[in-house]
C-alpha cells in the first residue's frame, strides 16, 4: 500500500513564526513534567524515557494526517511512556495514578491545586 | 482569579486551549470536564503532576519554566546563531564540525546534556536529519520539532528515499549530490550546517542569522542557490 506524502507543506501550515509549540495544555503538561523531571538530575536517565517513548511510537503509528490529530497522537504517546517509567521505577504506585486520575476527571480535584499560593495540603 | 490550566490556558499562547472548555475565566474548580474519563490525557497529566508534586520530585514552576523555555526561548534561533558564525569565523566552523559540543560551550544557551554533532554540506554532499523510531531532534538548537518531523511516513521515507522526500520539500539535487541522512536515534543529535548562500559576502553575524531556517538545518531546504523547485 503507498504511504501518504509527507506533505510538508500543508503540515506547516500551523506553525507560527516562532516555530511549533503546543496545542493544548495538557501536551505542555506532558511535556513539561519530563523535562522538569529530568532537568532536576536525579528524575531518570533520558535514554530510559526515548526507549519506551519509541515503544509506544511503535505500537501505534496513527493514520491520521492532520497536524492537530497527529500531535494529539504523539503526545499521547508521551505521555504513556512517562508513565510506564514513573510506574516501572516504582516512583508511583499505578493505584494511585487511576485514583488520582479519576478525581481529576470527575473534578473532584482540578488544576488549581497548581497555581502558585493555592497549593494543595 | 485562577486560570484553569495557569499560565498556559490559552490566551498569549493563541494555540492552547483546553479541549472543549468555555470561558476560561470560568472554567475552574466545579466544572469537571463533561464526558472526560481517567484515560483521558488531560487528567492523567494532572495526576502525573499532582503525584510528583507530592513526592517533591519537581515542582509547578520547575514545569512551568520548562514549557516556557520550549515555547518562547529554545527555538531556532540557537541553530541560526551557531551557524552564522560558523560561516563567519572559519575557525569556529572547524571546531564546530570537529567537536560541536566544545564549540557550542561558548554560547550562552543551555546545550544540555545531548550530545550534538553538525554536518556541512558541500557542493557535492547534501545532509538531512531525522529519528526514525521517535522524535529525537537537537531540541537545544532548534526547540521543538515540527509535526512533519515525528510523522511515520517521513520517519520511514527520508531514510529509505531521502530523493523523494526532499524532492516534495523543494530541493531538487543534481544526480552526483550524495545524500547523507543522519538518524537521531542514537545518543547524537544531528544539525546540518548550510552552505553560505551566495550574496551574503558582505553580512555580519547577526545579519546571516536571519537568512538561516530551521528546515536548512534540518535538511530539507536548500539556502545556497541551487533549488530550482519553488522555495
Amino acid at each position: 500500500m503507498p504511504e501518504a506524502p509527507v506533505d510538508p507543506a500543508a503540515l506547516a501550515g500551523r506553525e507560527d513564526e516562532d516555530g511549533p509549540t503546543f496545542d493544548e495544555p495538557w501536551q505542555a503538561r506532558a511535556f513539561g513534567i519530563a523535562v522538569a523531571l529530568y532537568d532536576d538530575g536525579d528524575g531518570f536517565e533520558w535514554s530510559s524515557f526515548q526507549g519506551r517513548l519509541i515503544e509506544e511510537v511503535r505500537r501505534e503509528d496513527p493514520e491520521a494526517t492532520d497536524a492537530e490529530a497527529l500531535e494529539g497522537v504523539y503526545y499521547e504517546q508521551w505521555l504513556a511512556a512517562l508513565e510506564r517509567l514513573l510506574v516501572e521505577d516504582g516512583v508511583i504506585d499505578p493505584g494511585e495514578l487511576e485514583d488520582r486520575a479519576a478525581s481529576f476527571a470527575a473534578g473532584d480535584r482540578t488544576a488549581e491545586e497548581f497555581v502558585a499560593g493555592e497549593r494543595e495540603h | 482569579m485562577s486560570h484553569d490550566d495557569h499560565e498556559h490556558d490559552g490566551g498569549e499562547h493563541g494555540h492552547a486551549h483546553e479541549g472543549h472548555s468555555h470561558d476560561h475565566d470560568h472554567d475552574h474548580a466545579h466544572d469537571p470536564h463533561e464526558g472526560v474519563t481517567p484515560d483521558d490525557p488531560r487528567p492523567r497529566a494532572r495526576a502525573l503532576q499532582s503525584l510528583l508534586i507530592e513526592k517533591e520530585l519537581v515542582s509547578t514552576d520547575a514545569i512551568d519554566e520548562a514549557i516556557t523555555a520550549y515555547e518562547q526561548e529554545i527555538g531556532p534561533l540557537n541553530g541560526a546563531r551557531v551557524v552564522a558564525r560558523a560561516w563567519a569565523d572559519d575557525a569556529f566552523r572547524e571546531r564546530l564540525l570537529a567537536d560541536a559540543d566544545d564549540a557550542l560551550a561558548e554560547f550562552d544557551f543551555d546545550v544540555g546534556v545531548q550530545h550534538v554533532e553538525v554536518k556541512e554540506n558541500t557542493e557535492d554532499v547534501h545532509n538531512a536529519v531525522v529519528c526514525t523510531l521517535c522524535s529525537c531532534y537537537p531540541w537545544s538548537l532548534l526547540g521543538l520539532p515540527p509535526t512533519w518531523y515525528k510523522t511515520p511516513a517521513y520517519r520511514s521515507r527520508m531514510v529509505r528515499e531521502p530523493r523523494s522526500v526532499l524532492a516534495e520539500f523543494g530541493v531538487d539535487l543534481d544526480d552526483d549530490t550524495e545524500v547523507r541522512v543522519w538518524d537521531s536515534s542514537s545518543e547524537i543529535r544531528y544539525m546540518v550546517l548550510p552552505r553560505r548562500p551566495p550574496g551574503t559576502e558582505g553580512m555580519d553575524e547577526a545579519e546571516l542569522r536571519e537568512v538561516v531556517t530551521r528546515d536548512a538545518m534540518i535538511g530539507v531546504e536548500r539556502l545556497d542557490g541551487e533549488v530550482t523547485g519553488d522555495a
